[in-house]
């Protein structure tokens, strides 16, 4: 009795250590890709709310985390605001004065699109691989409403203009060579939100390649609110708009009484 | 130290704003006008967009004109209710001109008709001012005197719903002050000014009214024409930035306290042509801009 025992005893000990060890090479084989995935690239941002108070004149922010990389790789990060409606208008010469004569209703274009990137784009990744994970704003599918005299043949020249325009804005931008990758670990960028920009759940994604593949991706947000006093104003004219109307004549009229009141006496 | 303007969203350098009123502020004080046709078009130049810089301008007229009728209905200088007739026709004028700014802006056409309506204004009125001035100046060296009749007596003395002005020594058609005062209320709501500068000359030259009632009554009308213009354009676009109206009021108030004094010091021919060269070159200026090859013919906006 006692040696059947040892030895179902012993037999479970050896089944215990087949199974684990099979369970393991199991678990290796199908799940090993799927660690190195979700833990290859973690980003995180240094502020992810930013509030527009009356204080605002742009934000600054560093973008950082790590990734499962080696010398070499590349890393893209895409920052974009919600898309909304734009308005380009082109102005021609009436008479001798320059007049809005067509203009393109751009349906969902972002009010903030910036780049970061290690590299030139075009080295990183070519531009297929760039147009299937839709990096750069030529990738944005937009739609539009057109009015006035507009020729499709010249779809080209309105959205270049809408890029330059949004570029000198400060809203859309490359900024190639922004981002630093320390001994394929460790990546870093600064972000410079300017002082024009919407509110909205802007969109970051960070991508990381090697030799022009996406090797794994992480995607952030950040939420630009207004705050405080201005947040209150805002908030009050848009929903409140008959009783702002009145309270700023009300202020107006107490103002001008002050100021009469005040100077009088001096 | 920046500020940032919540309704017009921009971060502006608070001195420059403050500053900015002060400056219009002294000269509105100087030469006794409202300064809403400098201030407009500044406020623009800074950067701000224009149905903002219109909305929020006429929340400032408000107080201004309160601050300018007080001292003016000490004196008794405001004739109340010529006040009256032409406020009610402002009112109308101003909420016309609201739907037009409205229908404007959407297609497009809106910065232009303010532009234009600048040009064309300012331009007549400098002019104007500018003779006027020049001949008053060339007349006193000759110390020549002219008597002149109160008013002169035209066709539009034949209309009907004749009132009695007592404080403006008037008896004229009602519809007279009333259609004067809705064509610069309409002005007055698009360009995102008081009015006063078109409003003082058609009082005197028009309806024939005593100088020394001219001032206050405009004053008096221009209040509630903007504080319809104030709460139509809060209700309609939104676009009255109540931080940006406070912030300029700061200063101009100031700014209209050391005008008023330095206006003491000079004669009233040499206020008027340094006034009548100001508005030409806020003309002039604008007018260039809209003959002048652009920058970019195209331009983007971001539909809020």
């Amino acid at each position: 009795m006692s040696n059947s025992y040892r030895y179902g005893d012993y037999s479970d000990i050896k089944h215990l250590a087949l199974i684990s060890v099979f369970s393991f090479i199991i678990n290796f084989l199908f799940f090993s890709s799927c660690y190195a995935q979700s833990n290859a690239l973690v980003a995180d941002l240094s502020k992810s709310n930013i509030s527009i108070n009356t204080d605002f004149n742009g934000a600054s922010l560093l973008l950082f985390g790590s990734i499962a990389g080696k010398d070499g790789d590349d890393i893209i990060v895409v920052i974009s605001a919600p898309p909304t409606e734009i308005i380009t208008r082109k102005k021609s010469k009436m008479s001798g004065i320059w007049v809005n004569a067509s203009s393109i209703k751009w349906k969902n274009a972002p009010a903030f699109y910036q780049i970061f990137s290690t590299d030139t784009l075009s080295k990183i990744a070519t531009r297929d691989v760039l147009q299937s994970l839709a990096i750069g704003t030529q990738f944005l599918n937009l739609k539009f409403e057109k009015s006035g005299e507009f020729d499709t043949n010249n779809y080209n020249e309105w959205v270049e203009a809408l890029n330059r325009n949004m570029k000198s804005a400060s809203l859309w931008k490359t900024n190639e060579n922004a981002v630093q990758v320390i001994r394929g670990a460790l990546f870093r960028t600064e972000v410079d939100l300017p002082a024009n920009i919407t509110i909205g759940d802007y969109e970051v994604r960070i991508i990381h390649f090697r030799n022009g593949r996406l090797i794994a991706e992480d995607k952030t947000a950040i939420a630009v609110k207004k705050a405080g006093f201005s947040a209150i104003i805002y908030q009050l004219a848009h929903e409140y708009s008959i009783f702002y109307g009145i309270f700023a004549i009300a202020f107006a009229v107490f103002a001008g009484w002050l100021a009469a009141a005040i100077f009088r006496k001096t | 130290m920046y500020i940032y303007f919540p309704i017009a969203e921009i971060s502006l350098n608070l001195f420059i704003v403050i500053g900015l009123g002060g400056f219009i502020g002294f000269l509105s004080g100087l030469f006794g006008v409202g300064g809403g046709f400098l201030m407009t078009p500044l406020l623009i130049f800074l950067g701000i967009p224009a149905p903002v810089a219109v909305a929020t301008e006429a929340n400032q007229i408000v107080a201004s004109s309160v601050s300018g009728v007080i001292a003016h209905w000490r004196r008794k200088n405001v004739d109340f209710k010529m006040g009256t007739v032409l406020l009610l026709g402002g009112l109308v004028g101003s909420s016309l001109g609201v739907l037009l700014f409205a229908l404007l802006e959407k297609i497009g056409q809106l910065d232009l008709v303010i532009k234009l309506s600048y040009v064309f204004f300012l331009g007549i009125i400098g002019i104007l001012m500018l003779w006027e001035s020049v001949r008053t100046y060339i007349r006193s060296r000759k110390t020549e005197f002219h008597s002149r009749k109160l008013h002169a007596h035209n066709w539009l003395h034949g209309l009907p719903l004749k009132m009695r002005f007592r404080r403006s020594k008037l008896y004229i058609s009602a519809l007279v002050p009333f259609s004067i005062a809705a064509f610069v209320g309409v002005l007055s709501a698009i360009m995102g000014v008081g009015g006063g500068f078109i409003m003082i000359p058609a009082m005197i030259y028009l309806l024939g009214m005593p100088t020394s009632v001219v001032i206050g009554t405009s004053l008096f009308q221009i209040i509630f024409v903007t504080a319809n213009v104030t709460l139509l354009q809060s209700v309609q676009t939104q676009t009255v930035d109540f931080l940006l109206a406070g912030t300029l009021l700061f200063g101009a108030v100031i700014g209209a306290q050391i005008g008023t004094r330095f206006g003491g010091m000079l004669r009233g021919e040499q206020l008027r042509g340094m006034l009548a060269i100001i508005v030409l070159l806020v003309s002039i200026r604008i007018g260039y801009e809209l003959i002048s090859i652009p920058l970019d013919i195209f331009s983007s906006e971001i539909v809020k």
